[in-house]
């Protein structure tokens, strides 16, 4: 069974402004899955429906099997939420907080949240609205873990924090949860940090799905490829319609290519560039490959339409 | 956790969070009863129709605002709680708050001897006022969810209340074939938007997203419950009482009008005293009105000259006027006792419109001699020192500035006069008169000062303004534990007859002069007064 299974969604906003536009995507149990995205693509949104905190206009989320806006609410301290909107309430300090929330959690972890004040460096006796935002945000995500949920749905967990808190949290606490199992679906722009632990993403862009599926399986699916010219210049290739975020610099050619519409070995790219000095095919990053669907993503859509 | 627990967990979350909210509006609360019970109008009644129903907003909303209801960042939609059970816990709130509101005013109005069974009569028949304003509040915050930032968000909400009030309240009194439509509505369905709007309120907490069905509803439910305040408040009958009843006993005669503020059980009743004698004080005691209604029934309640239900004061003895030289007798040589029945009717809910058809009082008119304590000039800034009867010391300084004299008056209470408790009865500082004398004349202006109750060892300054003789005088009291304080002051120059204003060099030939009254004689009267129907 999947932890979240996203069943062609759409969701508009006051009745105009199209947030998501038919997304259908699933992230397994036990899955780290990235959700990226520019801002306005839709993720926080995506995220929203998720946990409930939003309807779907139209199609249905699906959270352990059960409709996100049906979710019983005592069953749902199997799930955790953390977002950078969330605001703690400001007139409660963070003990009281967690005094209030620790109940409704049966597998609050006191332990881990006195490991995260601690390591967070905050300050129990002070009130949330008098929190730096940063402090915050490590306060929301304290409360977001510390009850040790089956499946974490984390919206900009990184804002606000400085690199040794973005550090200690890539590499000690989501390795943790990764490891006793919980499921997390992390929207993030962070994409350095998130590449390090994710092994899932989904592509957002203006609403619509780029692309959703394991990393392996993507770094399989897309290379950077890297064109160098001979001495005499080779002529203006067509482009092909699969490339996308061509880019010319002289006598360099750079694109990003795709298995599914066209062949990636190194024989066939050597007959599409005879001329060529240097040829080279390397596995993008989670930043280049954002980056190009991102920028291509009508192209990216049309292609997918037409596969 | 079950449900029950939850609803109790988050009631306690804000009852813990919220509890220096809900203290300072009790306290302001038993403050604005000091103005039910006292027998003068204080500044605490524009206090009590305007801060105390915006710190009553104040904490509906502060209530409401922490674990809001159709926002996706609310922290409490994060955790694993019910929607309906949060939305109990909101509701268990805001009856809660009201039931500390209830509890308060009882408490206080107890600490003023006012009868229990009468207290819990007049707030019962208010507690419906009170649940009408608090649910369309309770949707106003969980409406502008959005503007309910911890940067003033909330007090921004509060003055919007208050604002929208009065707005409805001075729109709708003044358009009285609203205010016909208002009243015909009837009163199952006030009843129904009231339960609408509890079902609506919960179920803005089980709705992540308002939907326009449950927005209008909610806005037609609140309406409605505006409606009926507006219905239960606005009086729907006004008789002035052209005709009187004219009674004279000895040199004094009185006639007594009435005005009948039927829909919120409220009773004006005014008699006019005339061709009372000149040095004397009158006190109206021991009276009994009794209220005949149109079915012959009877209603009877108590009309005392102290603490509540009445507000009275006794006629004055100022009959002519002679200050600087001037003698005036433009002044109409009559006086007039107001007390009200505002707020606490017994058999509220039969003052309908046109229910009485006529009203008997009988009393007792006291007539008190003037007793002289102290007098000083009033130019004397030196304090002055005089052993009355009753009045330990008295000192006084005036000063006469571009807008005319300013007299300070301060009186320190034996222990014996000040009860050991601190609440002194109204008509300890009620029985001293002051006046100004001019000095070539006999005559006096009489300079009536009321004492207001203070706290126990407190340095509270409570200060009002009453109208005597065509002055203003200030009174400040401060009260202690076993003395007392009073001081008076004429705020603007006083008018001679002839127009001209008070100068110095009259001030300086006044005196002011300080008595207390003696009981010399008690006549008892009777009045029937037959309440005009309306059209």
């Amino acid at each position: 069974m999947n932890a979240i299974e996203v069943q062609d969604v759409f969701y508009r906003y006051r009745r105009t402004v199209d947030a998501l536009h038919g997304i259908t995507m699933e992230v397994k149990v036990g899955a780290i899955h990235g959700l990226i995205g520019p801002n306005g693509a839709g993720k926080s949104t995506l995220l929203q429906c998720c946990a409930g905190l939003r309807y779907a206009t139209t199609g249905r989320v699906l959270v352990s099997g059960h409709d996100a806006r049906r979710v019983d609410p005592i069953s749902t301290h199997a799930l955790g939420y953390l977002s950078e909107a969330i605001k703690l309430p400001p007139k409660m300090t963070l003990a009281q907080v967690e005094r209030f929330i620790a109940p409704l959690h049966p597998r609050w972890d006191a332990a881990l949240a006195a490991s995260l004040r601690a390591s967070f460096g905050l300050d129990a006796s002070r009130r949330c609205g008098s929190l730096s935002r940063g402090e915050h945000m490590k306060a929301a995500m304290l409360c977001a873990l510390a009850p040790r949920p089956t499946l974490l749905l984390m919206d900009e967990p990184f804002t606000g924090m400085d690199v040794l808190v973005k550090d200690e949290i890539v590499r000690g606490l989501l390795a943790g949860a990764l490891d006793s199992g919980t499921t997390i679906l992390i929207a993030s722009h962070d994409l350095v940090e998130l590449e390090t632990i994710i092994d899932h993403v989904a592509i957002l862009s203006r609403g619509r799905l780029l692309v959703s599926g394991a990393m392996e399986a993507l770094r399989e699916r897309y290379r950077r490829v890297t064109v160098v010219a001979g001495a005499a210049a080779i002529g203006a290739p067509v482009a092909e319609a699969s490339w996308m975020g061509v880019e010319r610099a002289g006598r360099r050619l750079s694109f990003m290519a795709d298995a599914t519409h066209g062949s990636l070995r190194a024989d066939a790219m050597q007959q599409r560039f005879p001329d060529a000095e240097l040829i080279t095919m390397e596995e993008p990053s989670l930043r280049e490959l954002f980056a190009t669907l991102a920028r291509d993503a009508d192209r990216h859509t049309a292609l997918e339409k037409s596969a | 956790m079950t449900w029950s627990a939850q609803v109790w967990h988050v009631l306690r979350k804000d009852l813990v969070t919220k509890w220096p909210g809900i203290l300072f509006f009790a306290g302001m609360l038993l403050v604005s009863m000091t103005d039910v019970v006292s027998a003068v109008e204080t500044p605490w009644a524009a206090f009590s129709s305007i801060a105390l129903p915006g710190a009553f907003a104040g904490i509906i909303i502060g209530g409401i605002a922490p674990d809001l209801p159709a926002r996706s960042d609310v922290f409490w939609a994060t955790q694993p709680l019910r929607p309906d059970a949060v939305a109990t816990a909101k509701l268990l709130y805001l009856l809660l708050i009201v039931l500390i509101g209830i509890t308060s005013t009882v408490v206080a109005l107890r600490f003023f001897h006012v009868e229990t069974a009468t207290v819990i009569t007049a707030v019962g028949a208010r507690l419906w006022l009170v649940l009408c304003f608090t649910i369309p509040v309770a949707h106003l915050a969980t409406i502008f969810s959005d503007r309910l930032d911890p940067n003033g968000g909330k007090a921004r909400l509060v003055m919007l209340t208050l604002v929208l009030l009065v707005v409805v309240v001075v729109m709708t009194g003044r358009a009285e074939p609203v205010m016909q439509v208002i009243r015909a509505i009837p009163t199952a369905l006030y009843v129904l938007a009231f339960l609408g709007g509890v079902a609506l309120f919960v179920r803005t907490y089980q709705l992540r997203e308002r939907s326009a069905l449950v927005s209008g509803a909610t806005i037609v439910c609140s309406s409605l419950m505006l409606a009926s305040m507006l219905a239960s408040t606005t009086p729907d009958r006004y008789a002035p009482g052209a005709a009187a009843a004219p009674v004279t006993v000895d040199s004094a005669s009185a006639a007594l009008t009435a005005v009948h503020d039927s829909s919120t059980g409220s009773m004006r009743i005014t008699l006019d005293h005339a061709d009372v004698e000149a040095g004397m004080v009158y006190r109206l005691a021991a009276g009994t009105l009794t209220m005949v209604m149109r079915d012959g029934s009877r209603t009877a309640m108590q009309v005392e000259n102290r603490w509540m239900p009445v507000r009275m004061r006794g006629p004055r003895p100022a009959l002519r006027i002679a200050l600087a030289g001037e003698v005036s007798t433009a002044r109409e040589p009559r006086e007039r006792t107001v007390f009200d029945e505002i707020r606490f009717v017994r058999g509220f809910d039969r003052l309908r419109q046109d229910s009485v058809a006529r009203l008997i009082l009988d009393w007792t008119l006291e007539t008190h001699q003037l007793h002289e304590v102290s007098r000083f000039p009033l130019l004397d800034t030196l304090p002055r020192r005089d052993k009355g009867a009753e009045v330990q010391c008295i000192s006084g300084a005036a000063k006469v500035d571009g807008s005319g004299p300013e007299i300070q008056v301060n009186v320190r209470w034996l222990p014996l006069v000040l009860p050991t408790s601190w609440w002194r009865r109204t008509e300890d500082m009620g029985r001293i008169v002051f006046a100004l004398r001019d000095g070539s004349s006999a005559t006096l202006i009489p300079l009536e000062v009321r004492s207001f109750h203070g706290g126990k060892g407190t340095a509270d300054q409570f200060g009002r303004r009453v109208s005597s003789a065509g002055y203003t005088l200030r009174v400040d009291s401060t009260v202690g534990a076993t003395s007392s304080t009073d001081s008076a002051r004429i705020d603007r120059a006083p008018v001679l007859p002839s127009g001209r204003r008070l100068d110095t060099a009259s001030v300086a030939r006044s005196q002011l002069i300080v008595s207390l009254p003696r009981l010399r004689s008690a006549r008892r009267f009777h009045a029937e007064f037959e309440m005009p129907q309306a059209d």
